[in-house]
C-alpha cells in the first residue's frame, strides 16, 4: 500500500495549477488521439474488406495491425528512452525518496510507474483506437476491448523495462549526462529513421480507396520477423476473438512471461548499475562555446545574442534537430515521387508546401518552446533590470524569424522548381514563406507565456494548442489557396479576385500576429 | 529617499500588503523583519518595480517612479530571495551579461576585487548549475553591486553564506552606506539588524507595525533585546502558546 501511495502522490500531487480546464483539455486530447487512431484503422479495414472476403480481410488486417502496432511500439520505445534520464536521474524527488526509510524496491516501483505513465500513455491510447476499429469492423466480442488494453499494458511493460535497462547501463558506462546526451541523440536519429520508413512504405496507398494494387501492397509489406515482437502477440490476441484457428493462450503466455522477464531484468540492472550522483560531464562541452556579447549593442541585440548563446550551450537543443530530418526526407520524397504523378500536380504542390509549413511549425514547437517555456523566474529577474519587456519578445522573434523565413523560402522555391509552378503560385508561396513564420512565431511566443510556471513538455497545453492552431491555419490556408489557384487556371476567377482574397488572408494573419505579440508582452508584464 | 504611500497589493484575491505607508531615508541601512510570508519580499518587489500596484504610490526623491521606472531600475540593484541565474553561464559570464543589460561596462578589476573578497576565485569559470548554494548567493550579491547602484535592495542576502562571508557582506554594506547608498535588506537574523541597521521596519501579515530607528524602538518598548521586542509586537501571547506545545 505504501508504494502505491508514494507513487500516486509523486505523479499527481506535484502538478502545479491543476484545474478543470487542464483536465478537460487532456480528456479531449485523449479522445482526439483515440478517434484519430480509430479513423485510420477504420479507413484501412474498410478498404480491405471492400475488396476481399471475410477470411482474407482478417488476414490483411492482421498484417496491417501487426505493422501499425510494431511502429507504435518502436516510436513509444524511443520516446520512453528520452524520458528515462529525467525520471531516474534529474528528478529531485528521487533524492527525497532516498532520504526516507523506504525500501529500494518501492523506489524502483515508483520510478517505473512514473516512467510508464510518460512512456506508455500514447501507445495505449493509439492501441485503444485500433482495438475499437477492429471491434466495430469485425463484430468482435466486447471483451476484446479490455483484452486489447491489457495486452498493450503488458507490451508496454516490456519496452519500458528495456528502455530503463539500456539507459541505466549506458549512463553508468559513459558517466552521467554525457551518456544521457548520447542516448537522446541515438533515439532521436532512430525516430527520424522510422518516420522516413513510414513514408517510404507509402501509407497513402492504404487510404487511397479503390486501388487495385492494395492486395500486392499488403503482401509486400508483410514482415516475417515481426512474430517475435510483443506487437505481434497483441495482434494474435485480437485475431483470436474472430478467428477460431488462432489460439490466444500462447500470445498471452509470451506477453506475461516476457514482460515479467524484462521487468525483473530492469530491476536487477537498476540494483547493480544505478548511481544517484550521476550528474557530471557537461562542463567540458559548455566551456568549448565562448561567451561573446558585444556590450555596445542595443538591448534587443544583447538579449538575442544571449538567447542564441544559451541555446548553443544547451546540447539538448541540437539533439532536437535530428527530429526534423525525418520530415525533411518526407519533403524530398514527395518532390521526387509526387511531382511525377500526372493529374494531381497542383494538389501535391500544395500538399508539399504543407510539409514545409509542418517543418517550420515543428521546428518552433521543439526549439522555440524548448528554449522559452517555463521561464517564469527569468522574466521576474529581467523585470528587475532597466530593460523593456517588449525587447525580450522582440529578441526571441529576431532570433528565430530570419532562420524560419530562409528555411521556408528555400524549401518552397525547391518545391516550385520541381512542380513547375506558374508565376502566381511563386508569388503566394513567397508571401506564405514570410507571413506564416511571423504568425507561427508570435503565436508560439504568446502560448509560451500563458503557463510560465510549468516545465516544458511536448504534451503540455500551450504546445498542443500551438500544434493544433498552426496545423488548422496552415491546412485551411493551403486548401483555400489551392482551390483559388485551380479556379484561376480554369478562368473561373480573375487575377484581381485571386490576389485580393490572398491579400485579405495575409492582412488577417498579420493583424492576429500583432495581437499575439502585444498579448505576449502583456503576459510578461503581468508575470509575478 | 523612498516614500511608500498607502500601498496595497493582492495576488489572486489574496492581499499580500495592506495600506503600507513608510518613508525610507537615503544613506541608511533599513532592515525589514517579519515572519515567513509576512510580506517582506512583496514589499521589496514593489519598491524595485518588479511588481506594480494600482493602489497607492511609491516615490523616489530624484526619479518619477511611475513615469520612469527604468530609470529607477538603472539606479537599483535587487537581489532576489532565490537569485536567478542562467544556469549554463559561468559566474563571470552571468555578471558580464547583467552589466551589458544594464548598459554598464563590465569592470573586470571591480569584479576581481569582489571575487577575492568572497574567496570564490576557483568558482569563477564554473557553470552556475555546478556551484554550491552559498557560492551562487555570492555571485548574486556581486551582480547586484557591480554597477554601483544608488539603491541596494537585498532579500535575505545572508542565505547560505558562511560566517566569514556574512561578516564581509556586513562590512561591504556599511561601506556602501558611507558612500551615500540607500540599503534595504530583509532578514530573519535579528543580530544583523542590530549590528548594521539604522532603521527597522517590522511587517506582520502584510502590514507595517513599526518603522523607525532601532534605538528609538528599544527605548519605546523599554527592552534592549530586539528578539523579545519582535515577538511581543508580532503576537507575544501566540508565542507563549507555541512554547507550551514543546
Amino acid at each position: 500500500m505504501k508504494n502505491l501511495i508514494l507513487t500516486f502522490y509523486s505523479i499527481f500531487a506535484r502538478k502545479k495549477n491543476r484545474n478543470y480546464f487542464t483536465d478537460l483539455f487532456y480528456i479531449l486530447l485523449f479522445l482526439f488521439l483515440v478517434l484519430g487512431s480509430y479513423g485510420l484503422n477504420y479507413k484501412v479495414t474498410s478498404n480491405i474488406i471492400a475488396q476481399a472476403d471475410m477470411e482474407t480481410a482478417v488476414y490483411f488486417f492482421s498484417v496491417f495491425i501487426d505493422i501499425f502496432i510494431f511502429f507504435l511500439i518502436i516510436m513509444a520505445f524511443l520516446s520512453t528512452m528520452i524520458h528515462v534520464f529525467p525520471v531516474f536521474y534529474d528528478d529531485s524527488e528521487i533524492l527525497f525518496l532516498y532520504s526516507l526509510p523506504v525500501n529500494k524496491k518501492i523506489i524502483f516501483f515508483n520510478r517505473f510507474i512514473k516512467l510508464f505513465v510518460y512512456g506508455a500513455a500514447l501507445f495505449i491510447t493509439f492501441t485503444i483506437g485500433a482495438v475499437f476499429s477492429f471491434y466495430v469492423k469485425f463484430s468482435a466480442p466486447v471483451s476484446i476491448i479490455f483484452e486489447g488494453i491489457l495486452a498493450s499494458i503488458f507490451a508496454a511493460i516490456c519496452y519500458v523495462s528495456i528502455a530503463i535497462s539500456i539507459t541505466i547501463y549506458i549512463v553508468s558506462f559513459f558517466k552521467g549526462k554525457r551518456g544521457r546526451n548520447m542516448l537522446i541523440s541515438i533515439s532521436a536519429v532512430l525516430m527520424s529513421g522510422f518516420i522516413i520508413l513510414i513514408r517510404l512504405a507509402r501509407p497513402e496507398v492504404l487510404i487511397n480507396s479503390g486501388d487495385a494494387s492494395i492486395t500486392d501492397y499488403i503482401e509486400n509489406l508483410k514482415m516475417g520477423f515481426l512474430s517475435f515482437f510483443p506487437s505481434s502477440w497483441i495482434k494474435d490476441i485480437f485475431l483470436s476473438s474472430v478467428d477460431n484457428t488462432v489460439n490466444s493462450f500462447y500470445p498471452w503466455l509470451y506477453l506475461v512471461l516476457f514482460s515479467s522477464f524484462f521487468l525483473i531484468l530492469s530491476w536487477k540492472i537498476w540494483q547493480k548499475f544505478y548511481k544517484i550522483e550521476e550528474n557530471e560531464g557537461d562542463f567540458a562541452d559548455i566551456k568549448n562555446i565562448q561567451f561573446n556579447i558585444n556590450e555596445n549593442n542595443d538591448e534587443v541585440k544583447i538579449l538575442r545574442d544571449k538567447e542564441l548563446f544559451l541555446i548553443k550551450r544547451n546540447w539538448i537543443n541540437f539533439q532536437q534537430i535530428w527530429l526534423f530530418i525525418g520530415v525533411i526526407v518526407i519533403f524530398i520524397f514527395n518532390l521526387f515521387f509526387l511531382s511525377k504523378l500526372e493529374g494531381f500536380t497542383n494538389s501535391f504542390l500544395f500538399l508539399n508546401s504543407g510539409v514545409v509549413m509542418l517543418i517550420t511549425a515543428s521546428f518552433i514547437a521543439r526549439l522555440f518552446f524548448g528554449a522559452f517555456y517555463g521561464k517564469h523566474s527569468e522574466i521576474v529577474f529581467l523585470k528587475s533590470l532597466p530593460i523593456k519587456l517588449s525587447s525580450v519578445v522582440l529578441a526571441r522573434i529576431r532570433l528565430f524569424l530570419p532562420l524560419m523565413i530562409v528555411l521556408s523560402l528555400l524549401l518552397n522555391l525547391v518545391n516550385i522548381l520541381f512542380f513547375k509552378s506558374n508565376v502566381h503560385i511563386v508569388v503566394i508561396f513567397i508571401m506564405n514563406s514570410i507571413i506564416m513564420p511571423i504568425f507561427f512565431l508570435t503565436m508560439a511566443g504568446y502560448f509560451s507565456s500563458i503557463k510560465m510556471k510549468d516545465s516544458f513538455s511536448v504534451f503540455t497545453i500551450p504546445v498542443q494548442l500551438f500544434v493544433f492552431l498552426s496545423g488548422f491555419t496552415g491546412f485551411f490556408m493551403l486548401v483555400y489557396q489551392g482551390k483559388e489557384t485551380w479556379r484561376l487556371q480554369k478562368n473561373i476567377i480573375n487575377l484581381f479576385e485571386f490576389y485580393s482574397g490572398n491579400i485579405a488572408i495575409y492582412a488577417l494573419l498579420l493583424i492576429v500576429s500583432f495581437l499575439f505579440y502585444k498579448w505576449n508582452v502583456k503576459k510578461l508584464q503581468k508575470c509575478l | 529617499m523612498i516614500k511608500v504611500d498607502k500601498v496595497s497589493f493582492s495576488v489572486n484575491d489574496k492581499e499580500l500588503l495592506h495600506n503600507i505607508s513608510v518613508e525610507i531615508p537615503s544613506s541608511e541601512i533599513t532592515v525589514l523583519i517579519g515572519e515567513n510570508g509576512s510580506g517582506k519580499s512583496s514589499f521589496l518587489k514593489l519598491i524595485s518595480g518588479v511588481w506594480e500596484t494600482k493602489i497607492g504610490d511609491i516615490h523616489y526623491s530624484d526619479v518619477d517612479f511611475k513615469e520612469n521606472m527604468n530609470k529607477v531600475k538603472e539606479q537599483t540593484g535587487f537581489l532576489f530571495e532565490n537569485p536567478f541565474f542562467y544556469e549554463s553561464l559561468c559566474g563571470e559570464e552571468f555578471i558580464k551579461l547583467v552589466c551589458n543589460l544594464r548598459k554598464n561596462k563590465f569592470n573586470k578589476d571591480k569584479f576581481n576585487n569582489f571575487v577575492e573578497l568572497f574567496q570564490i576565485e576557483k568558482f569563477v569559470d564554473i557553470p552556475v548549475f555546478e556551484l554550491p548554494k552559498g557560492v551562487k548567493q555570492k555571485f548574486g550579491i556581486i551582480s547586484v553591486l557591480m554597477h554601483n547602484p544608488k539603491y541596494i535592495l537585498l532579500d535575505e542576502p545572508m542565505n547560505g553564506l558562511d560566517p566569514v562571508s556574512v561578516k564581509i557582506l556586513k562590512e561591504i554594506l556599511i561601506n556602501e552606506k558611507k558612500q551615500g547608498k540607500t540599503i534595504i535588506l530583509s532578514t530573519h537574523i535579528l543580530e544583523i539588524a542590530e549590528k548594521i541597521g539604522d532603521r527597522v521596519i517590522i511587517i506582520d501579515k502584510g502590514e507595517i507595525i513599526f518603522a523607525g530607528n532601532i534605538l528609538e524602538l528599544k527605548k519605546e518598548q523599554n527592552n534592549d533585546v530586539l528578539e523579545d521586542i519582535f515577538i511581543n509586537l508580532t503576537g507575544g501571547e501566540k508565542y507563549k502558546e507555541l512554547l507550551s506545545l514543546i
